[in-house]
């Protein structure tokens, strides 16, 4: 009990000199702030992609292709029979859909904009998951009408509804905003299934089909079953994967930068706080040395001179985790990615922030242990008598 | 005694200092390096555009019908037309998949200067239909040597009924383009087009590629070009090749903010750090400096060993981490060249660090001279 007085009795009193030694202490906190504050902003770059990827129904809705390249109605008929097709009033929950590249020209001075148009039927845009109108309305059947995504309003804000764009030498009306459940899928802009065949001359052809499943158990079975067909050579993924196959390189390099810049910024911080702690140790030498004469021992030394590194490391960590959250998380940030234009929002997660903490209380006792054990060891007379 | 051994008797006596200082120096440099690698990454793909180029795409779906290229060859401030096919297949093994590109190979050269061959691969290219050139990292990847017979496998069918296409190694591309960029065989336009059995597939081509006289008339042309085809079935759009890059670069745009802000910070941080080192290094010598003062250095001499000082500690510090940063720029480029094709350091990354690292010196070292300059000799004397 002893020593827990003389450690809490040291502390304060070593808290209170902070003031003195005020312009070191500063350099220390501000470097720990600055690794802090890069860390957390990486990570909220790539967890705000990880999280646009992970919005929950993607896992459930299966996307069929065929290795010939384009299918035709016969194809849909084998899906609507298919096992583990979620159905809404006995109706297959299932859409056919092609997509083409939607060149935005002139869009902003020297900048192409390269979007990807989606046609599905009006009706049946409800397949994808988390599908709603957040502006405008549906586009209707049989007329040249665009909606835009979420984040291709983001992308684009000056095709706001009511705008025109020139597709395929025809005009389309931009009528409204829709949301749903994918990064990729709403930086997009979506038209009728029929005008765009008819404007790419495709026919009654189409590239894909959308699929709500029951649930996400059922998308093997269902796998299973279409890859199964004769003569479709369908193969069958995820909504959800096929985003995260998007964004995957991106994350794994975001994450190596991460990683890379925070071990290096977070290997300066701890030698800046080395330094200045040894200055500190070497400079209050003498004081140390009475505080030892007068009988505090050891460990109450070590623990006063250990706690002031990890009390600036915490202080400067804790101000770059708000700084961060208070700034970055929910911020818009648009970028290419695997080819596709793509707006997100950057997220701080907790699990950042968690890691953030515990990589400033690691910096705080790399950079005050061995000067507070030099500090302990330190032969009281030596230390005196250099005084 | 000289004014460097000086310098280093001070070093020597703060060995622990001196050393952390110049390792968070390096460690501002390494990271330096790195970002600007990676902004190089992200940026780099500007210099793939040429002014003078021009990419002519159908306007919608499908391949353009060859014939263009005869059309837009005769337009007004055309240079040289050049046009692909595409055929994608595999060696061997369909894991070693190879696309091939069947060009006009004279034309090609001359829209592509980025690309060379040497003389003698250039006449044997002209005498053998069947000839094909390969970047040198497809080349090593797949272990083909000038003089091979490549069979590439899963392409469409020829005449003879076969979908395994044979090309004989004519020769390895010399390019100033980045690795990743460099994994297509080349081949000729008409080997490809001509043996291929499906006929309504013969005479189109991917994509059509121009230079123009000169790289002002790139707008102009382009508008010409689109006006021959606006009423043809189908349409084409013609592209600038430097405007098509430059979007690309500037579609990464918050990305590339991103890494500025870091670079900023890192930077802010490791100037803090340093010039705090200095100025308590000085301050604890000012008895010192003083003495040297009386001895009758002067103010200048005395101004240069602060200055020497920081000099060493940064030049030091900067070239161990320029050093670390190229081997952590190395170790990352297998994961990210894929991406980012023209990630690598470059001469220029590392004379900006070398600048940066001299402007550093003398920033870090002001405040300390300036307390130098300042000094009463005497009273700093009678004080210690």
């Amino acid at each position: 009990m002893a020593v827990m007085h003389e450690i809490s009795s040291l502390c304060r009193w070593n808290i209170r000199g902070l003031r003195s030694r005020l312009r070191n202490a500063c350099v220390v906190l501000i470097g720990f702030f600055l690794v802090v504050l890069v860390f957390v902003a990486v990570l909220s770059v790539r967890d705000g992609i990880l999280q646009s990827e992970t919005r929950p129904g993607t896992d459930q809705l299966a996307i069929v292709t065929s290795q010939h390249g384009t299918m035709d109605a016969a194809a849909l008929d084998t899906v609507n029979q298919a096992p583990g097709v979620a159905r809404v009033d006995a109706k297959p929950q299932a859409a056919a859909t092609d997509s083409g590249p939607l060149l935005i020209r002139n869009w902003r001075p020297d900048m192409l904009g390269l979007a990807i148009i989606l046609a599905i039927d009006p009706g049946k845009a409800d397949v994808m998951p988390n599908f709603h109108v957040v502006e405008g309305r549906l586009m209707r059947p049989g007329f040249n009408e665009m909606m835009m995504g979420e984040g291709a309003r983001r992308i684009y804000p000056e095709y706001a509804a009511g705008r025109t764009v020139q597709w395929q030498r025809r005009e389309w009306k931009v009528v409204g905003v829709y949301s749903t459940g994918s990064l990729t899928r709403d930086s997009q802009f979506l038209v009728d299934l029929h005008q765009f065949q008819g404007a790419t001359k495709s026919g009654d052809k189409f590239s894909e089909i959308y699929v709500r499943l029951v649930s996400p158990a059922a998308f093997a079975g269902f796998k299973k079953y279409m890859e199964r067909q004769p003569g479709l050579a369908a193969s069958v993924k995820t909504m959800a994967e096929e985003d995260a196959e998007v964004g995957r390189q991106f994350r794994e390099i975001l994450a190596m930068a991460a990683g890379m810049i925070t071990i290096l910024m977070a290997a300066g911080a701890t030698f800046a706080a080395l330094n200045v702690m040894y200055a500190n140790v070497a400079r209050r030498s003498g004081e140390l040395a009475v505080l030892r004469a007068v009988g505090f021992s050891r460990v109450p030394v070590l623990v006063a001179m250990l706690s002031e590194a990890v009390i600036l490391a915490l202080a400067g960590g804790l101000a770059g985790v708000v700084l961060a959250a208070l700034a970055l998380d929910g911020l818009e940030a648009k970028t290419l990615m695997g080819g596709w234009l793509v707006s997100f929002r950057l997220a701080v997660t907790p699990s950042a922030i968690a890691m953030a903490l515990a990589l400033t209380l690691g910096m705080g006792f790399a950079g005050g242990l061995f000067p507070a054990i030099r500090a302990a060891r330190r032969p009281i007379a030596t230390a005196l008598r250099e005084e | 005694m000289t004014d460097n051994s000086l310098t280093f008797t001070v070093f020597r006596r703060h060995k622990m200092r001196t050393l952390f200082t110049v390792l968070s120096v390096a460690v501002a440099f390494a990271i330096f390096l790195v970002l600007a690698t990676l902004y190089n990454g992200f940026a780099g793909l500007v210099n793939y555009g040429r002014a003078q180029r021009l990419d002519v795409w159908i306007d919608g779906f499908g391949n353009l019908p060859v014939s263009y290229a005869a059309k837009i060859a005769s337009l007004r401030g055309v240079k040289a037309v050049a046009y692909q096919t595409s055929l994608f297949g595999y060696f061997r093994d369909p894991k070693n998949s190879v696309a091939v590109a069947g060009v006009p190979f004279e034309q090609y050269l001359t829209v592509f200067p980025e690309l060379s061959v040497t003389g003698a691969e250039g006449q044997a290219m002209l005498r053998d239909r069947q000839c094909a050139i390969a970047g040198a990292p497809l080349a090593n990847k797949m272990g083909w040597k000038t003089g091979d017979t490549i069979p590439v496998s899963g392409g469409p069918a020829q005449k003879n009924g076969s979908t395994t296409w044979y090309f004989h190694l004519c020769g390895i591309f010399k390019s100033t383009l980045p690795d990743t960029l460099m994994q297509t065989l080349v081949a000729h336009y008409a080997y490809l087009n001509e043996g291929n059995a499906d006929a309504s597939a013969r005479d189109h081509a991917d994509q059509i590629f121009l230079t123009t006289e000169d790289a002002r008339d790139v707008p102009v042309v382009a508008r010409r070009i689109e006006s021959t085809f606006a009423n043809a079935q189908p349409a084409a759009i013609a592209l600038p090749d430097a405007l098509l890059y430059l979007s690309v670069v500037k579609s990464f745009g918050d990305v590339g903010l991103i890494i500025t802000a870091i670079g900023a910070a890192v930077f802010l941080s490791m100037l803090l750090v340093t010039g705090n080192a200095m100025s308590n290094s000085v301050r604890e010598r000012l008895n010192e400096f003083a003495v040297m003062r009386a001895l009758g250095f002067g103010r200048g001499r005395v101004v240069r060993l602060v200055l020497r000082e920081s000099g060493w500690i940064v030049g030091l510090g900067a070239a161990l981490g320029l050093l670390l940063g190229w081997r952590l720029c190395l170790l990352m480029a297998p994961v990210v060249s894929d991406t980012l094709p023209y990630f690598a350091v470059t001469w220029q990354a590392v004379a900006a660090g070398v600048l940066l690292a001299a402007l550093f010196s003398i920033l870090t070292s002001i405040l300390p001279a300036r307390r130098v300059t300042a000094l009463e000799v005497a009273d700093t004397l009678r004080r210690s």
